[in-house]
């Protein structure tokens, strides 16, 4: 009986409280009479972010409370990485932040989701006036035409680090002149199997695009001028296989092998801006880095291409504080923020006049991304989810030659691949 | 425990002389010691390396991310220094949410299961046999999908944010997970209702006859018998907590403060290669840690653990 | 017990076994055609008793049916009608207030009919209302979200739920007041006929009483309350809403926020079923259930096996410092799964320390592809998982090696049996016997062991299937499962429902069927 009782209650509390939190239409919480600003609104915008970026946006928060004095303005910051930015606030999204953090390639889904507050057209139009072209089509929703995020960076992208000890200024600018210097103690490392980088070469001549909505692609990867370019490659890394070119994602191990402790036998590779920092660490002065090279096709050179992938920072679209959170969300991608965030972070600006700042075209990756930036393509628009590992298999072909069951030339593995990302 | 009485040998060799029999024993088993002893040693080091070459990360001191070669050249104990200082990953709040879970896990469910077993093995009620085989299969469904329902329970509780709290205190955190570790800790009856079910029931009628009611039996007269299952319930509990991060990250989100231990070190490697080559060995020093008081509680309680299991699990 | 195997007698084993299967099925069909109807007979019987209990029963007991409680307030035990009452009350507050129980209900057959509607808002600084805003600032693509097909789902199910759990404490009740009343006018019939000597005692159990009934002859209730309620919570309403998605078709298409989904009946089991066209469910699902008991029974098999015999090597009389080496393997325990799974899977790596070292040392000459290769990926996880797991059944079949009579043992050498002899003869069937059930939930829990495959290759490496029911070559029905719904982008959460329904039907199925076959479950503790 004693358990009864208790349970009794218990339950009908539990089912009080259940029943009254019913989801209640968001409604605005600003019931203040325009004129008569007495009592201060209090706006509380949940923010979502890498954890490194948490100091940044404390001091944005207390500039733009000083720059809306009629407002009590506060910033909760919670540790939401932008890979998994999607994930968490389709997961709930009555209780997903205001204001976050995400990459270029997440717009489909959370667009298509209608998660993403549409940009009015005043804050459009002040982004496609002070962000680069390339980082306003990464804001941009193909379905609709409309921007659905305000550029952060733009530096998600690879370019060619070398050790200058090796090489000088001319050999880095073909692909043969760097693997002419390379020998089975000093390698030249690319991560063939992974679909990032296996199909660079022919990024920039070729096309490639992709259709969230129907989850395929329209692609030439596999037509006569690729496939010659393709082959051309192959005919130089295959023979060179470990013994001046290695297969092998330039992390922790591959950045050690740069230096002299490790007899230098990493020296060069395709990698990204991530890892400025890191290469900066161990080669020193050493170090350059430069936009990818050309290889030879028969008569022509070709230039590599590669991709570049933006960060945006996208608002709820039922944010109860939708008009303070497009404020904020525009203040922190201005271009004084994108400064800060550079000196911060170090990220990549994508405002005109941030990128041209000095400061950041000292900055060796940076400015290796924009030598290259011309002949990358945005990954979020270009390639979905059945490019990637396919990808890999045909850079694995390159290097590796073909497998006892697969397509046995370059020709039938292209047009296996292509149809594979084509059609479903 | 039963003894296999219809197990015998047919065959019948060849006598020998005793004494021979002896001197080759002898001899023979003292070849089959070495090579044994060689075996055991050789096995030993396959189990120990990848701990050994956990610590050795842990204890890398010339960089942070994951490298090719075996053994560090550099030895430093910095890592297990910036599990403390470092900033972003909050590791001593980690632990100590991991610990306060897992305690209180251990306790409750602890107490629920034994009850429920016990009831399972000594009371005879109505539903007593059906109830055992839903409790049984219950468990089998996988859990993924039922985590999103979970979270919207949580959510409906009170417990976790909803649109008109969207902070909550990190303690309510905390409170879910103890609350849903041990929603389910019934359904594990299986190992102690067996270990009980070897406790004769005349020690039960014989105290049922002096007067005490089946609570007081319980309390005062199976649970002392019982300390091996009791040990190896709460230790087989307590480790739960320390591994689980899936449903960690679906109700705590971005609320660092809040999240477990497993969540945090899955964050270090797994926010893409850069967070991978900053924290990796971050990882293996906060691993080290952990593994500590848990090897200890394993060490020291083995002889419980073994006869809890042996006693229960095999019987059913 | 088995004589020397003779092909014959093992070949008539074998269709004897099948036959064995074939009857079991057929008695299965049999017993559970039994078993509905009956429940179906037991309903009926039990609405024809309710029936009858308001026909026969007191005019206290006719109170009972509507005003819950009272009944028992009017047979002088106030405080057990004051927890009826409030149970009925709480259970009416629960339903009827705005967004309760009976708001749900009603969209649950539905499912939603409305997900969102948008409204325009102005989004200037600080905001003025929308006639005087500026154009270029307005927003008119503002959710205001309405029927969630989830929560709908969830909280109708939960209504439900508490719905049937009212209702049996309803019926406990009336039927509590039925023989309450029943037993009171009995006694108080005695009493007025013995001629009113002594005062009436009231013959219904007090307050205390019922409690200390609670800890003595219904000491199960007590123990089993608790559990109860959070297993209904948490696991029982979970799994309903989980079953239930199976029949709608939510996902990346369907579903909140701003879409919903609704009942399609059996159509996304045939969806996971159906092997038409590439890349279909159904091929995928074949070869993973393949590959699932292949490495199930394997790694149960492996396990066991060198467990039993790394036990059997350290509790051999002649071995020094048993605890030592117990313990050394009992420290790979200690250490949790997924980090020692985290560094195999960076040690097993292409390019890893492991490759490098053998590399270094002259031993191959070429990277050895253990989590990259197919067949060889297969291999690698069986072989970690045994590192995984050994320790575990070393110490388990240890203690029951200890248990087993050193007679037996004594008589075999006696008459000259050989060590391999006393084990095939003696050890094996003994540990096979007791161990039956452990090997069982061995088994199962293999068939669902998700953490050894994910952590160390996440399902990889890639098979050619692609498209949404894409899979890798280790990938076991939990971690393909995992992929489908919340480990990735798919969000096929209905399939992934179906799929969990299927793999819990194997799960289930096999224990049953072995379960009721070892003799230890036979023996089960009986009452007598």
């Amino acid at each position: 009986m004693f358990k009864r009782k208790r349970l009794a209650l218990l339950l009908v509390g539990l089912f009080a409280m259940a029943g009254c939190t019913k989801p209640t239409p968001s409604t605005s919480n600003d019931s203040v009479d325009p004129g008569t600003s007495v009592t201060k609104e209090r706006i509380r915008l949940q923010v979502w972010g890498p954890i490194e970026e948490k100091p940044l946006y404390e001091k944005h928060a207390k500039e733009f409370a000083d720059l809306n004095p009629q407002i009590e303005f506060r910033v909760d910051y919670g540790n939401v990485g932008e890979p998994e930015a999607a994930a968490n606030i389709l997961a709930d999204v009555s209780t997903a932040a205001d204001v976050f953090l995400y990459p270029d390639d997440q717009i489909f889904q959370m667009a298509d989701k209608g998660v993403l507050a549409k940009l009015p057209a005043g804050y459009a139009n002040k982004i496609k006036e002070r962000d680069i072209d390339l980082a306003v089509g990464a804001a941009t929703y193909d379905v609709d035409g409309e921007m659905y995020g305000f550029p952060v960076s733009a530096d998600n992208g690879y370019f060619l680090v070398y050790n200058k000890k090796f090489f000088n200024e001319e050999d880095v600018k073909t692909l043969e002149g760097i693997l002419a210097k390379t020998s089975p103690e000093h390698q030249f490392a690319m991560d063939m199997g992974n679909g990032y980088y296996a199909l660079s070469f022919i990024q920039y001549i070729s096309n490639i695009s992709y259709n969230p909505l129907t989850e395929l692609h329209t692609t030439d990867f596999n037509d006569a001028k690729s496939v010659a370019a393709l082959q051309a490659v192959s005919d130089l890394i295959m023979p060179l296989k470990d013994k001046g070119f290695t297969s092998e994602d330039f992390n922790g191990a591959v950045l050690d092998d740069l230096t002299d402790a490790n007899d230098n036998r990493i020296i060069a590779g395709v990698t990204g801006h991530w890892n400025t920092l890191n290469v900066l660490e161990r080669l020193g002065d050493d170090f350059g880095a430069t936009k990818l090279p050309t290889f030879k096709v028969g008569e022509e050179e070709v230039q590599m291409g590669s991709f570049l992938g933006s960060k945006l920072v996208g608002v709820k679209s039922s944010s109860n504080y939708l008009p303070y959170a497009l404020a904020f969300a525009d203040y922190i991608t201005s271009e004084a923020a994108q400064i800060s965030r550079f000196e911060l972070n170090g990220w990549g600006p994508t405002n005109k006049n941030a990128a041209a700042n000095p400061a950041v075209t000292a900055n060796i990756g940076l400015k290796a991304l924009s030598e290259q930036a011309p002949y990358a393509i945005p990954q979020g628009k270009s390639v979905g989810g059945l490019f990637w590992s396919n990808a890999g298999t045909i850079g694995t072909f390159l290097l590796d030659g073909p497998t006892p069951d697969g397509p046995q030339t370059l020709q039938a593995a292209l047009d296996a691949f292509v149809t594979a990302i084509t059609t479903k | 425990m039963e003894t296999n009485n219809s197990v015998t040998v047919k065959e019948v060799t060849p006598k020998r002389k005793k004494q021979s029999i002896f001197k080759n024993q002898r001899v023979t088993r003292g070849i089959v010691d070495a090579f044994l002893y060689i075996l055991l040693i050789v096995l030993c080091l396959i189990w120990i390396f990848p701990i050994v070459w956990l610590i050795a990360n842990a204890l890398r001191g010339e960089s942070t991310g994951p490298v090719r070669y075996l053994f560090p050249k550099v030895l430093t104990l910095d890592n297990f220094k910036n599990l403390f200082t470092d900033t972003e990953m909050p590791y001593l709040k980690w632990f100590i949410n991991t610990l306060i879970v897992a305690t209180a896990t251990s306790i409750i469910s602890t107490i629920i299961v034994l009850l429920t077993s016990y009831a399972f093995s000594r009371l005879n009620f109505k539903g007593r046999k059906g109830l055992m085989k839903l409790l049984m299969i219950l468990g089998m469904f996988p859990g993924f999908m039922s985590m999103i329902a979970i979270y919207y329970i949580l959510k409906a509780v009170g417990l976790l944010p909803n649109e008109n709290t969207p902070i909550v205190p990190v303690s309510n955190y905390l409170i879910s997970l103890i609350l849903v570790g041990t929603s389910g800790a019934a359904m594990g009856y299986l190992v102690s209702k067996g270990y009980f079910d070897t406790i004769s029931k005349s020690i039960d009628e014989a105290a049922e006859i002096d007067g005490a009611n089946k609570a007081q039996i319980f309390w005062h007269i199976i649970l002392p018998l019982s300390k091996p299952i009791v040990i190896y319930t709460a230790l087989t509990a307590f480790m739960g907590p320390w591994g689980d991060y899936i449903f960690v990250a679906t109700i705590t989100r971005g609320r660092t403060e809040a999240w477990t231990i497993a969540r945090g070190l899955y964050d270090m490697i797994n926010g893409g290669q850069e967070k991978l080559g900053r924290y990796f060995t971050l990882f293996c020093a906060g691993s080290v840690l952990i593994s500590i008081p848990i090897t200890a509680l394993f060490v020291f309680m083995q002889r419980y653990y073994v006869s809890g299991v042996t006693g229960g699990a095999v019987k059913g | 017990m088995q004589t020397n195997g003779m092909s014959q007698k093992q070949k008539s084993k074998f269709s004897l076994f099948f036959i064995a299967i074939g009857m079991w099925f057929v008695n299965l069909f049999k017993a559970v055609g039994a078993y509905f109807t009956k429940i179906g007979k037991g309903i009926a019987r039990f609405f024809v008793n309710v029936y009858k209990q308001f026909i026969t029963g007191g005019w206290r007991t006719k109170i009972s049916h509507f005003i819950m409680g009272l009944g028992h307030a009017l047979l002088g035990r106030p405080i057990k009608a004051i927890i009826y009452l409030l149970m009925q009350v709480g259970y009416f507050i629960f339903m009827f207030i705005p967004g309760g129980g009976i708001y749900w209900l009603g969209k649950l057959r539905t499912l939603g009919t409305v997900a969102v509607e948008y409204t325009s808002e102005c989004t200037m600084i600080p905001p003025v209302p929308i006639e005087e805003c500026d154009p270029d600032f307005i927003t008119y693509s503002k959710p205001i979200y309405k029927d969630n097909s989830m929560l709908i789902m969830l909280f109708g199910v939960a209504t439900l739920i508490v719905t049937i759990g009212f209702l049996i404490f309803y019926f406990v009740q009336v039927k509590g007041v039925y023989q309450a009343e029943k037993t009171y006018v009995a006694a108080k019939k005695a009493y007025l006929n013995s001629g009113k000597e002594e005062k009436f005692v009231n013959p219904l159990p007090t307050f205390k009483e019922e409690l200390n009934s609670l800890l003595n002859s219904r000491f199960h209730f007590t123990t089993m309350a608790i559990p109860t309620i959070t297993i209904t919570t948490f696991t029982v309403l979970p799994l309903i809403f989980m079953i239930l998605l199976a029949f709608t078709n939510f996902n990346k298409h369907n579903g909140p926020p701003n879409k919903l989904f609704t009942w399609v009946g059996l159509q996304t089991f045939q969806n996971l079923f159906s092997s038409q066209g590439t890349n279909s469910f159904g091929q995928a699902l074949g070869k993973i259930v393949q590959w699932t008991f292949i490495w199930a029974f394997f790694a149960t098999f492996t396990n066991y096996i060198f467990g039993m015999i790394l036990a059997m090597i350290i509790n051999r009389r002649s071995i020094k410092a048993k605890k030592v080496w117990r313990t050394i393997f009992v420290i790979s325990i200690a250490v949790p799964q997924f980090v020692t799974l985290l560094l195999m899977s960076q040690l097993l790596k292409d390019n890893g320390p492991l490759n490098f070292t053998l590399m270094q040392w002259g031993l191959i000459d070429k990277q050895i592809k253990f989590l990259t290769d197919p067949i060889l990926a297969k291999v690698t996880v069986i072989l970690v998982n045994i590192w995984v797991g050994v320790p575990y059944t070393m110490l388990i079949t240890s203690g029951i090696l200890m248990n087993i009579p050193n007679d037996l043992y004594e008589s075999a050498r006696i008459d000259g049996a050989g060590p391999v002899r006393q084990f095939m003869k003696i050890t094996l069937p003994y540990m096979l016997f007791v161990t039956g059930p452990y090997l069982i939930t061995q088994f199962i829990g293999n068939i669902n062991n998700f953490n050894v495959i994910f952590f160390l290759t996440q399902g990889g490496p890639p098979t050619g299937h692609l498209g949404q029911a894409t899979y890798g070559h280790t990938d076991i029905l939990v971690t393909w499962l995992y992929a489908l719904t919340v480990g990735g982008d798919k969000q096929e959460y209905a399939i992934g429902s179906a799929l969990g329904i299927f793999i819990f039907l194997i799960s289930a199925t096999i224990t049953l069927i072995l379960y009721s076959r070892t003799s230890a479950a036979q023996q089960e503790g009986d009452f007598a």
